[in-house]
């Protein structure tokens, strides 16, 4: 897995490839929110248990497919409030088939890679980098991030100028 | 637009599963798949995969088996000729090859992150066929708790916990 500040950078960059300015649709509350936390939850269900209890890393790896991310974004998107709840749930599976897209890219020694059928045995990966490479991505992807979003970073730098001197 | 606006609210789409009059049988049968998918994942796992720990328990069933030691494998102590890597709460030595000394110019280090693909030997020892060592992973799971933290700091920015009904609500709504 890329580290997870690669994750979210790549689901802003996504964003506004996709959709242009953040539109925050009252229905869906904080979609991007919401999105980007989607794309978080696979590694947070399924690596983060893995290194707390490294026995059971089968387990948890179920939760790092289509297959386990469905079911987990649904789960958690019944707590929350039901007008909501749909399009949370949207939010949260999009974020997470994105992330299980961008884990592709990443290979390993074994030759095999993840399981995107799952329950079915078969792996897949596209095998580009190493997973931890990632981190050299970083600051491009910062960089990337300042550009396309200046406006809105200019009108938050100026919303807190304005309140600050108020 | 794809991915944000969509604005449909569970009862237009028909998706009973959202409602709240069927969430505790929603919340019960999501939290079944999961332990199901994830014990069929553990048991089959288990089943065609041989990991160290099976080796050690019953080594002259596995000598000369081609063995997976994941990522999450740490580097304990170095040698001229190998190292002692912990996977699973298992120690085990892991050799350099005898042929193939290109493989030596990259040591690994003491508690660096290793994958290791090597063949296990009754004798209770691992030689390897391959290994990459993870030189930042260390950052990267820093970085990571540090974003997950983040996260969770802005999700209880953004929503409540409304406990009578058990859901978060948004703090501004």
């Amino acid at each position: 897995m890329p580290d997870l500040l690669v994750h979210t950078f790549s689901g802003l960059i996504l964003n506004r490839l996709k959709t242009g300015p953040v539109k925050i649709t009252e229905k869906a509350g904080k979609p991007l929110f919401l999105f980007l936390m989607g794309n978080i939850l696979p590694d947070v269900f399924s690596k983060a248990p893995r290194i707390l209890f490294p026995g059971l890393g089968a387990f948890f790896d179920a939760y790092h497919t289509p297959a386990g991310s469905l079911a987990l974004c649904f789960l958690v998107s019944l707590f929350f409030e039901e007008t909501r709840r749909k399009a949370v749930f949207l939010c949260f599976f999009a974020g997470a088939v994105f992330h299980l897209a961008l884990d592709l890219i990443q290979k390993d020694i074994f030759g095999g890679g993840y399981k995107i059928f799952f329950p079915l045995r078969h792996e897949f990966n596209i095998g580009l980098v190493w997973p931890e490479d990632s981190i050299y991505s970083i600051p491009a992807l910062f960089i990337i991030i300042c550009i396309i979003y200046r406006k809105d970073i200019a009108r938050v730098i100026r919303r807190g100028r304005e309140e600050l001197f108020s | 637009m794809i991915i944000w606006n969509f604005g449909i609210t569970g009862r237009k789409a028909g998706m009973h599963a959202f409602l709240d009059k069927n969430r505790v049988s929603a919340v019960t049968a999501a939290a079944v798949i999961l332990a199901a998918l994830g014990l069929y994942n553990y048991i089959f796992t288990g089943i065609y995969s041989v990991n160290i720990v099976k080796c050690l328990r019953d080594p002259e069933k596995y000598d000369k088996t081609l063995v997976e030691v994941g990522q999450d494998a740490r580097v304990l102590d170095t040698g001229e000729d190998g190292f002692i890597i912990r996977h699973m709460n298992t120690k085990i030595k892991a050799f350099y090859p005898k042929t193939g000394s290109g493989m030596k110019a990259e040591k690994a280090a003491r508690g660096s992150y290793v994958s290791v693909l090597a063949v296990f030997y009754k004798e209770g020892y691992l030689e390897i066929e391959r290994f990459h060592i993870h030189k930042h992973r260390k950052y990267k799971i820093f970085i990571s708790l540090a974003v997950a933290v983040a996260f969770t700091v802005f999700f209880f920015c953004f929503y409540r916990f409304d406990a009578a009904k058990c859901v978060f609500r948004e703090r501004n709504a």
